[in-house]
């Protein structure tokens, strides 16, 4: 039985010839009302997306080889990296600069122990005994051999001057306590610093 | 539920939506499949385009230096405050540097996969508010083949996280039908707001989610102060990571000291600012990645699509003001209802207001301290709103909107290479950077 919104076509009319190959009439892409009663559906798929994503990433990039193509172009402020910083000194500061804590990084400590008495004794050698900086960017870190690589204080300058050394970053120190006069107190660094070995210091012509 | 009948369950979903999609090809028109092949030409073309060669140049360009090294120093747990914004984005790009360790891959990686993502929440926020599917690959495509968006994916910038977690919180309340759905809106818009503290003004669009399609009651939006309680966590997580204090009133501290540097920031000129009211005409995009290497340099530009870019932005101040227009005039009230329902027309409002309330900060407090990248969040919203105007039209006028992505598609390959940083010559680079506000 026809449906009474379809007109029916008299018997005797000729019937319309079909199109040859009819095109597909574009249909309405309204999406019917969700029957999905979970309402984190999408929201997991979308976060699994993300993994997804985040994962071929990372395989096509191992795979390539491409993050080691650029491993050795960072810019050295991390464990084992080197990098080139600037500090402004007076001569005095190899008196004036001191740091306390008990731990050591590959042979390199403070002058003194975290009770502020001398680490050594028999004194260090300058290229094994931090000292607290700044750089010119106000970045604080602890360094070891600054002075014997500038050749002491000799030919140093009266006025306070510029350096530029490699520093070669070997650690991260928490517990440490800094002097910045030689008669002043020792205050507790409030945060981590890091800690390296500075070398090929040059005063900048 | 065993392993094996995981697999098979992820098998037959990949089966039935394969058939399921060419159930869908087959319904449509010839137009339709040659605009079809368009889009799906401009969204692998964008994923390409935002992977290959994103590790260069190896150093950090524009204002990567705020996240690439202060997300080391995190991993670390060496003090750095010199960014002023929350950490969650570089707690996020860490990720990048877990994997690859600390080098350009390692920095930009995770804010790649961002750039990525943020083509497929576009695609599902796309597909809800409107509910279309066409609209949804629309959406996919002009954001895939969208130079603003492509550039952002390939720096290591905070700002294509943010705009892909702010897509993400109206999706998520767009999908609420109980308070659950509210609290996991409160919590993204939390986590939004820990990448950079703009995102705050998302809880705008999102209660009018909430007041306008009442699928939960109002009072829900009281779930929305998840989000403070979120931030707050991030900020503590964060400051310890970096072993600095992080008691409630060292966060505090923190949060106020950054939020007046950020503000006495907008007391300084910048040659890089722009005006809020220039975002929407494109007047001054930021090449956000430039390097050069002998006669030749690569570009970023955060410039748009302009076949995209202006149409989104009339759209987007244009269909509210005409839905007014017809609601004040009695004699235009017949014209809105023979073009947009009621579902399309809330719709837009939603994003019209949320394409308003994030540049409402830069509009009223930022002084000098607006740039071009503010407007990528708003623009996310104009273009969803053009994607879906455009499957409309589609319907009625097929072949006008292949031509449409025809032409948007030629715009594309005319400006990829100022997108995608290819080696050009300054002549190359000038041709398609054409007005001076748009160079280096």
């Amino acid at each position: 039985m026809a449906s009474p919104s379809i007109p029916e076509t008299s018997p005797a009319a000729p019937a319309p010839a079909a199109p040859p190959n009819p095109e597909p009439v574009p249909q309405p892409d309204v999406l019917p009302p969700s029957k999905v009663t979970g309402e984190f559906n999408v929201l997991c798929y979308t976060f699994l997306m993300l993994f997804m994503v985040s994962f071929i990433v990372w395989a096509i990039f191992s795979w390539t080889g491409y993050g080691q193509r650029y491993a050795p172009h960072a810019d050295g402020w991390y464990k084992g990296g080197t990098r080139s910083i600037e500090v402004t000194l007076v001569r005095e500061d190899m008196q004036n600069l001191a740091c306390a804590s008990d731990v050591a990084f590959e042979g390199m400590h403070c002058a003194f122990r975290a009770n502020q008495k001398p680490f050594d004794l028999q004194g260090a050698e300058d290229r094994l005994l931090l000292r607290p900086y700044y750089t010119v960017d106000q970045v604080l870190f602890l360094g070891a051999g600054l002075w014997n690589s500038l050749g002491m204080t000799g030919q140093l300058p009266k006025e306070r001057f510029s350096i530029v050394c490699n520093y070669h970053m070997v650690g991260s120190l928490k517990s440490a306590s800094l002097r910045w006069q030689a008669t002043g107190p020792f205050a507790p660094a409030k945060d981590a610093v890091p800690v390296g070995l500075l070398t090929e210091c040059v005063i900048p012509q | 539920m065993t392993p094996a009948k995981m697999v098979r369950g992820v098998v037959e979903t990949g089966r039935a939506a394969w058939q399921d999609a060419v159930d869908r090809w087959g319904a449509q028109g010839r137009i339709q499949r040659i605009t079809s092949c368009l889009l799906a030409f401009m969204i692998v073309g964008g994923v390409i385009l935002r992977i290959q060669g994103v590790g260069y140049p190896p150093h950090n360009t524009f204002d990567e230096q705020f996240y690439g090294p202060t997300t080391h120093h995190i991993l670390l747990g060496v003090p750095d405050l010199h960014d002023f914004h929350p950490p969650l984005g570089k707690l996020l790009g860490a990720i990048g540097l877990l994997l690859f360790g600390f080098n350009s891959v390692g920095w930009r990686f995770m804010y790649l996969c961002f750039g990525l993502q943020t083509i497929i929440v576009g695609f599902w926020l796309t597909r809800e508010i409107f509910a279309s599917r066409r609209a949804a690959w629309l959406a996919a495509a002009f954001i895939a083949a969208d130079g603003f968006f492509i550039a952002h994916s390939r720096t290591a910038f905070i700002d294509i996280m943010l705009v892909c977690m702010i897509l993400w919180s109206i999706l998520a309340v767009i999908t609420a039908r109980t308070w659950r759905g509210i609290a996991v809106t409160g919590i993204l818009i939390g986590l939004a707001t820990s990448i950079k503290w703009s995102a705050a003004q998302t809880l705008v669009p999102a209660v009018l989610v909430v007041l306008l399609y009442r699928r939960v009651p109002w009072y829900t939006i009281f779930w929305f102060g998840l989000a403070p309680i979120v931030h707050f966590f991030i900020w503590m997580v964060g400051l310890r990571l970096m072993g600095h204090a992080s008691d409630p009133a060292a966060i505090l501290a923190v949060i106020r000291s950054s939020m007046t540097s950020l503000h006495d920031l907008g007391k300084f000129d910048n040659p890089l600012a722009s005006a809020w009211y220039t975002w929407p005409v494109f007047y001054h995009p930021i090449v956000v990645k430039l390097s050069s290497s002998g006669t030749t340099s690569r570009y970023a530009s955060s410039l748009g699509n302009l076949v995209f870019s202006f149409p989104a932005a009339l759209l987007i101040v244009g269909l509210p003001l005409a839905r007014g227009l017809t609601t004040w005039r009695v004699a235009w009230r017949r014209y809105w209802p023979a073009f947009f329902d009621a579902s399309f027309t809330r719709a837009v409002l939603v994003l019209a207001t949320g394409w308003a309330a994030l540049q409402a900060l830069f509009v009223v407090s930022m002084g000098k301290h607006s740039f071009f990248y503010h407007y990528l969040t708003p623009y996310a919203f104009a273009i969803i709103v053009l994607a879906g105007v455009v499957a409309k039209l589609e319907r009625r006028w097929p072949r006008a909107v292949l031509a449409y992505v025809t032409l948007a598609v030629l715009v594309a390959l005319y400006f990829v290479p100022v997108w995608g940083e290819f080696a050009l010559t300054l002549q190359e680079a000038n041709r398609r950077l054409i007005f001076l506000p748009w160079r280096p």
